[in-house]
């Protein structure tokens, strides 16, 4: 697979994150707790061998989440390591997917903490310094014009006039923090940018599919690669043809992914007219379009015939190899068991216990609550 | 007004809303953001760019208005355009997070908002009275041919934007419908000569790329990069317009490029109808016409006997009445038993071949109104060489309306490129999947919110350019112009013609103005009270086919083309 | 003299406060029950308001002027027309309610025998049709005719349309356009049908309350006044044209005036404390619940007190603050009846078994089926309390504004839909509550910025927009 290139999307537009990332990470450097400290660049895919493994890419610290009176994570705290697959097995509503909706940003928790390259999550998904001062600026602005055309219209001299400005720059800059925080700390139920996780590099599934109903296949997983040149509209109407290799480039890989899920002969089939099964594999095959280093799964071969799930599995276990980390939830056993590194047994919010698969087998209270005596 | 007159008068509101309506499908058909207040940004791009190009107020003691720039239109337009998006960008940042009905809701407050402060706030834009006052672009240079360097530069301009245009279209209609059969060599040669010769050119080269590409299987269409001699030719027609109208020969120059790309636009036409409607056979054609004269008749008693203040009137109005009625019957029956009709082809194909023949005679028989053959044989003549007028005097000229026309109508088509250009990159991919399922979009690491801002702005922006252009076109602007109902006949032209379909949305627009005419028509059949109730049952039927095209047929007469890729064997 | 002052912007922000909410009550209902955002409510108020015409100037309006006799009365024929309009509505409405099957009682909460069910609605409906037959041109008739008729024509809204689009799984994009079109056909159709000049009731302006004679148009002044020894209060009746206005002062010294607050925030207290005592856990969802039995005392401890307590006075010279309220008898009545209604549906809502299938359908239509509620029956119910409601709100506009013209219910809808999102579509007290925030938002804002009448909706739109902004979800939330 290639390796998405961070170098793709300059030129984008002022306060575009990808332009001022280094910036940003520079910026927030302060805040990062331990961990460790030096990340690969954010863009670049993991680049092989798995001998890397080892380290915990993702480390989740006490993570709660009630939805009314119900708790349906309760402290859990665990570790995905790097280039490593991790199971997540546990009865029906123990919390597994509200764990992924907690990992990957969808939902906010209670409390508890999410830790991604040792920097926690909602750190990163927080807007980064050059984008704050690109709000802070044109709110300032605004507000400033705002203050000055009053007091000129009210007929003040020259220096009120500047003071208007000024105090409306500042009560610009001040409302736009004021509102962030704000809205943080008090009306938001989830964060409002997952989609900086993806970015960098955390991607994950959804159990009950969301395929694009009214887009077709190929199209569903042409969405998927980061940072594409035609995103731009700058470079889609002024550099059409760089745009059109580009889509090109990534056709091809489309059609490989197409070939790997075995649904070539829907290439031009809407989504919505998939079965579900067909559904699931086009959720995987959307997600190894990101190519990101860790890809959540959730219950990916739910539903999907027996020959096509060990090509699956062996393709997961080469990606693996390769040296992308892999959470998989799934209720079928024998998945979770060849394909695991670690298991962790969640139950009713809780981690229960984890350790390798041979040992999970044997437990007695994982057998109790979640494989049956 | 003459027909052809007509014509660009309906033509130059359907391009406008066509604009306007490209604007929505960008916010609505391919963002899915519920703007219900689209016609707020209508109204900024008109007041601004009247507003920046106004004398300053003192020039005009007869109204009020908060500044005048007396800048040049084509800053205004420009000033239009972005004041549009910067509002646009201002409304969504705070809105763009709602669902999608306190979204709908917000805008349309927004736009009730500003058409209320429009209306009472005199000193910006003249209260609740119009603003007036500003001169139309070039109006001093018509009509053409001018004596100047400028009015033959404007129609250098003119010539090459509408031969661009028409020669990008049959050169399609070329690599579409290879001449291959006898009727097909006989369609070209009649594109060839239309076309002063280039549409030979045209369908050389494609049929060339085709060839080529046989194998490669690379979609039907052919790209913009390979018909670059249609620039050429249309530059080169334009250049020679221009010389022709410094030396003298504008009058000339108008009647041959202009005339024969009249022709030529009528041929092209009909080759794209009949593409269209390859399938169907002479019945449905057949059909279609017994259709439309069928409402002629039930319309001739008003129109020949009119009046209600005679009993032959009163008769005759009421025996339009039934006769409509029956019709209607007729045509609602047909539909029910449609497969007991003795026609092929779907019952909305053979309604859409009847307005054709509708159209077709009012533009070319109805229009006539004399019988000596002399009238017959000129309106005929003005009907089809549409873009030129004859003056005894001068001979062909050129007009400011048929002016204006081919600029908007050029600024559609521009905008049209732009908008397919995005639809069909990973921008617009991105928009889509917002539209289906923002979740998923989030989760591939899309920042959907950045995406849904742009597509407000660069929609707004869009509304904005067409209200500059109406601002031209109105001479003068009331707030009741841009009241927040007209947002909602956007909606249907979006949703007739099919939403995330450009073409289809310029359909829409199309649609919508000959039924606005239509109806416009009908009631002038009728005496003053009955007429008027029917323009204002026009809005009620508006919001009735609104519900039933969403019901039966909720992606549009034309519907989202899916793209297609083709699948490599291996 | 006195300025009004904030004081009556708030009361009159309570009156238009009164009409959005008998139009957000019908909206909200629709909202969460039926799934519709309906863009086409306004169009039931202006109807509404049109249908109360048919009684009181059918003189004026189309087909019914020509069994008229004069203006405001009708000949037999005419009276006959109005009888089998109401009796049609009447029958009608509980046809809806679930077929033939309903007329013999089977929407009643008890059992009775058929014939005395069929004996009920048939006598109802005639009650009602002899009531409004022989009243013209009085306004109450004109009420119950327009919220019978409305009563039985928004349902079919539901019937026609929005059932359809509900059960292909429109979206709620689709859902509001389609109510948009909707609302585009009621309107023009009644343009095209009533032509678009302004009309308005008539009425006469004085009626005998009590034996007493009452303008109740006439404007009352209600002047406050803060002086160095206690508070008073002057009522002036504008009425009377000769003589001497003031009708009465009432003057409280700061400690009768300590001793009227005290009294009625405790017997306040009392009454929710003693209620709340009395009740049961599971009670607490009563029709007559603490807050209502709280504040009703209240109210009555403070009229009577008020009454007992007040020393006459002359007319202050000198005051240290004064401000006026000016109302009339009628748009305080605009309290009254929307507050009488919003108790009727409260304990419609509270103390029936259909009130409770409908709570429980608007918080999961397709769970409320399972259980095996009438889902259809309460999908009816909601939709003729919405048209009933709407109605009673438009008669009520158009005798306050004294504008009835085709385009008003799109005006009265952004207020209505403000309100709706302001209580956050939770439920309909939300929507209620939201209705009055929005109504003294609309009079404060504009008495603040003083603006003139045009810029009421946009205040409303600006209290939304400011709430939107800083939480997305509306004020209660879901
Ligand atoms: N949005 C929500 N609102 C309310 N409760 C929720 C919500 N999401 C999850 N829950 C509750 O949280 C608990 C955990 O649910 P979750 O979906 O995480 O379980 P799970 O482990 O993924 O189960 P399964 O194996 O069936 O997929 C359940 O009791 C569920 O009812
Ligand atoms: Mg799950």
């Amino acid at each position: 697979m290639t390796s998405r290139n961070p170098e793709l999307d300059e030129g984008a537009e002022a306060g575009s994150e990808t332009a001022t990332e280094a910036d940003a990470d520079a910026g927030d450097d302060a805040a990062v707790s331990g961990g460790s400290g030096v990340e690969t660049a954010t863009g670049a895919g993991p680049d092989g061998g798995s001998d890397r493994g080892g380290d915990a890419i993702v480390e989740v610290e006490e993570l709660r989440k009630t939805f009314g009176g119900i708790v349906a994570v309760d402290g859990a705290t665990f570790e995905l390591e790097e280039a490593k697959i991790t199971g997540l097995i546990g009865p029906n509503g123990a919390g597994k997917t509200t764990t992924f909706n907690l990992l990957s940003g969808f939902l906010q928790p209670d409390s508890g903490e999410v830790r991604f390259r040792g920097r926690s999550t909602s750190e990163l998904m927080r807007p980064s310094a050059a984008e704050d001062r690109v709000w802070v600026t044109a709110s300032g602005i605004t507000f400033g014009g705002v203050g000055a055309s009053l007091a000129g219209a009210a007929g003040a001299s020259l220096a009120l006039l500047g003071g208007a400005a000024v105090v409306g720059l500042g009560f610009g800059a001040g409302l736009y923090y004021g509102q962030r925080g704000v809205r943080e700390r008090y009306l938001e139920s989830r964060p409002q940018r997952p989609h900086r996780l993806a970015e960098h590099g955390m991607v994950r599934t959804f159990q009950i599919t969301r395929e694009l109903q009214e887009m077709t296949v190929m199209e569903n997983l042409m969405l998927g690669p980061s940072d594409q040149r035609g995103e731009n509209l700058f470079q889609t109407w002024f550099r059409p043809n760089a745009v059109a290799a580009q889509e090109q480039e990534i056709r091809d890989r489309a059609f490989e992914v197409l070939e790997l899920l075995e649904l070539s002969h829907l290439t031009n089939e809407y989504a919505g007219n998939l079965s579900g099964g067909q559904r699931k594999l086009l959720e995987l095959g959307r997600v190894l379009m990101v190519d990101p280093d860790v890809i959540l799964l959730d219950e990916p071969v739910a539903g999907v015939n027996p020959s096509l799930r060990e090509n699956l599995m062996d393709r997961i276990l080469e990606l693996r190899d390769q040296g992308y980390s892999f959470c998989i939830v799934e209720h079928d056993m024998d998945v979770i068991m060849r394909l695991s590194d670690t298991v962790i047994v969640m139950d009713q919010g809780q981690v229960l216990t984890e350790g390798s698969p041979e040992i999970i087998r044997e437990d007695e209270r994982v057998i109790d609550a979640y494989l049956g005596g | 007004m003459s027909a052809s007159g007509l014509l660009i008068h309906t033509a130059t509101f359907v391009a406008i809303f066509a604009l306007l309506a490209l604007g929505l499908n960008l916010k609505f058909g391919y963002a899915g953001l519920l703007d219900f207040g689209h016609v707020a940004f209508f109204l900024v791009g008109a007041y601004v760019t009247a507003l920046f190009v106004l004398p300053p107020p003192d020039a005009y003691p007869i109204q009020t208005y908060a500044f005048g720039l007396g800048l040049p239109w084509s800053v205004g337009l420009l000033a239009g355009t972005l004041a549009a998006g910067l509002l646009g960008l201002l409304v969504a940042l705070p809105a763009i997070r709602l669902r999608a009905d306190y979204l709908a809701i917000a805008l349309l407050g927004v736009s009730v908002i500003l058409v209320r402060i429009v209306q009472t706030e005199g000193w910006i834009a003249n209260g609740p009275d119009a603003l007036r006052g500003y001169s139309r672009p070039f109006s001093g240079l018509f009509p053409l041919p001018g004596e100047s360097g400028s009015a033959a530069i404007l129609l250098g301009l003119v010539v090459f934007t509408v031969w661009a245009i028409v020669l990008y279209v049959a050169a399609r209609e070329a690599a579409l419908d290879p001449p291959a059969s006898q009727k097909g060599r006989l369609v070209h040669g009649v594109v060839a000569v239309t076309t002063l010769g280039v549409g030979y050119l045209a369908v050389r080269r494609t049929r060339t790329i085709l060839d080529a590409r046989e194998g490669v299987g690379v979609g039907p269409g052919v790209s913009p990069t390979d018909q670059r001699y249609v620039i050429g030719t249309a530059l080169a027609f334009g250049l020679v317009a221009m010389g022709a109208s410094l030396v003298g020969l504008g009058s000339f120059a108008i009647f041959v490029f202009l005339g024969a790309v009249s022709l030529a636009a009528w041929v092209v036409a009909g080759i794209k109808v009949r593409a269209h409607y390859r399938e169907y056979d002479r019945r449905a054609v057949v059909a279609g016409l017994v259709g439309s004269v069928g409402l002629f008749v039930a319309l001739a008693p008003t129109y020949t006997l009119g009046g209600l203040d005679t009993v032959v009137g009163i008769v005759a109005v009421v025996a339009t009445f039934v006769l409509l009625a029956a019709y209607f019957v007729g045509v609602y029956y047909a539909f029910q038993n449609w497969e007991r009709v003795p026609v092929e082809g779907s019952f909305l194909a053979v309604v859409g071949i009847t307005t054709l023949w509708l159209l077709a005679m009012r533009y070319f028989v109805i229009s006539i109104g004399s019988t000596s053959p002399v009238a017959i044989l000129r309106s005929t003549r003005d009907n089809v060489l549409w873009l030129v007028e004859f003056d005894p005097a001068v001979g062909a000229s050129f007009g400011y309306s048929r002016f204006f026309f081919v600029i908007v109508v050029g600024t559609v088509v521009l905008c049209y490129f732009m908008m397919e250009m995005m639809a069909n990159s990973p921008y617009g991919r991105v928009l889509r999947a917002i539209r289906d399922d923002e979740d998923v979009a989030l989760s591939l690491g899309k920042n959907t919110f950045l995406f849904k801002v742009q597509a407000m702005i660069l929609g707004s922006a869009v509304a904005g350019l067409a209200g500059a252009y109406a601002a031209i076109y109105y001479r003068s602007l009331g707030y009741t112009l841009f009241h927040p109902l007209v947002t909602f006949f956007v909606f249907l032209i979006v949703i007739l013609g099919g939403k995330g379909n450009n073409k289809g949305v310029i359909l829409g627009a199309a649609l919508y103005w000959i039924f606005v005419r239509g109806t416009v028509e009908l009631a002038a059949m009728f005496p003053g009270g009955i007429g008027g109730r029917i323009t204002i049952l026009r809005n009620a039927i508006i919001g009735l086919l609104l519900i039933l095209v969403l019901y039966y047929r909720p992606a549009g007469l034309w519907k989202e083309e899916p793209q297609v890729v083709e699948v490599p064997d291996r | 003299m006195v300025d009004t002052g904030l004081s009556h912007a708030v009361l009159n922000g309570l009156v238009t406060g009164s009409f959005i909410a008998l139009g957000a009550i019908g909206l909200s209902l629709v909202y969460t029950i039926a799934d519709v955002p309906n863009f086409a409510h306004g169009e039931l108020l202006m109807l509404g308001a049109y249908f109360a015409l048919l009684v009181n100037l059918p003189g004026t309006m189309p087909v019914i002027s020509y069994v008229s006799g004069g203006d405001q009365s009708v000949v037999l024929l005419g009276a006959a027309l109005l009888f089998a309009l109401t009796v049609g509505g009447t029958l009608g409405v509980i046809y809806l309610l679930g077929g033939w099957q309903s007329f013999r009682g089977a929407w009643w909460p008890i059992d009775v025998h058929p014939w005395v069910a069929i004996a009920v609605h048939v006598g109802l409906a005639l009650l009602l049709g002899v009531y409004v037959a022989t009243g013209v041109p009085g306004m109450l008739p004109a009420f119950v005719l327009s919220a019978v008729l409305l009563a039985a024509i928004a349902p079919l809204f539901d019937k026609y349309v929005f059932r359809r689009f509900r059960e292909a799984e429109a979206s709620l994009a689709v859902m509001l356009i389609a109510a948009m079109g909707l609302a585009f056909f009621l309107r023009y159709t009644a343009h095209a049908t009533y032509g678009g000049s302004v009309r308005r009731y008539q009425y006469p302006r004085v009626r005998s309350v009590f034996g007493q004679e009452i303008n109740v148009a006439a404007a009352k002044y209600f002047d406050f006044f803060v002086v160095e020894s206690g508070v008073s209060l002057r009522i002036t009746d504008t009425a009377e044209v000769i003589g001497d206005p003031v009708v009465v002062v009432l003057q409280y010294t700061w400690l009768t005036f300590a001793v009227l607050v005290g009294a009625t925030a405790l017997a306040a207290y009392g009454g929710y404390r003693w209620r709340r005592s009395g009740l049961g856990e599971h009670e607490a969802a009563q029709t007559i619940g603490p807050k209502m039995v709280g504040s009703l005392s209240g109210v009555l401890v403070l009229v009577v007190l008020a009454v007992v307590l007040a020393q006459p006075g002359g007319n202050p010279d000198e005051y240290l603050y004064a401000t006026r309220i000016r109302t009339s008898v009628m748009r305080l009545s605009v309290i009254a009846l929307a507050g009488a209604l919003m108790i009727f549906l409260h304990a419609l809502l509270k103390e029936t078994k259909l009130g409770t299938a409908m709570r429980a359908a608007s918080d999961n239509l397709d769970l409320a089926k399972a259980t095996g509620i009438d889902t259809g029956r309460v999908m009816m119910t909601t939709w003729i309390i919405a048209g009933a409601y709407a109605a009673v709100a438009g008669v009520t506009v158009g005798m306050l504004f004294h504008n009835i013209v085709p385009s008003m219910g799109f005006y009265q809808l952004l207020p209505m839909f403000a309100a709706v999102i302001l209580g956050g579509l939770a439920s309909v007290y939300g929507a209620i509550v939201g209705a009055y925030v929005v109504g003294i938002a609309m009079e404060v804002g504009i008495f603040t910025f003083g603006f003139g009448g045009v810029h009421r909706v946009s205040m409303a739109f600006l209290v939304l927009l400011i709430v939107l902004l800083v939480r997305p979800e509306g004020i209660i939330g879901r």
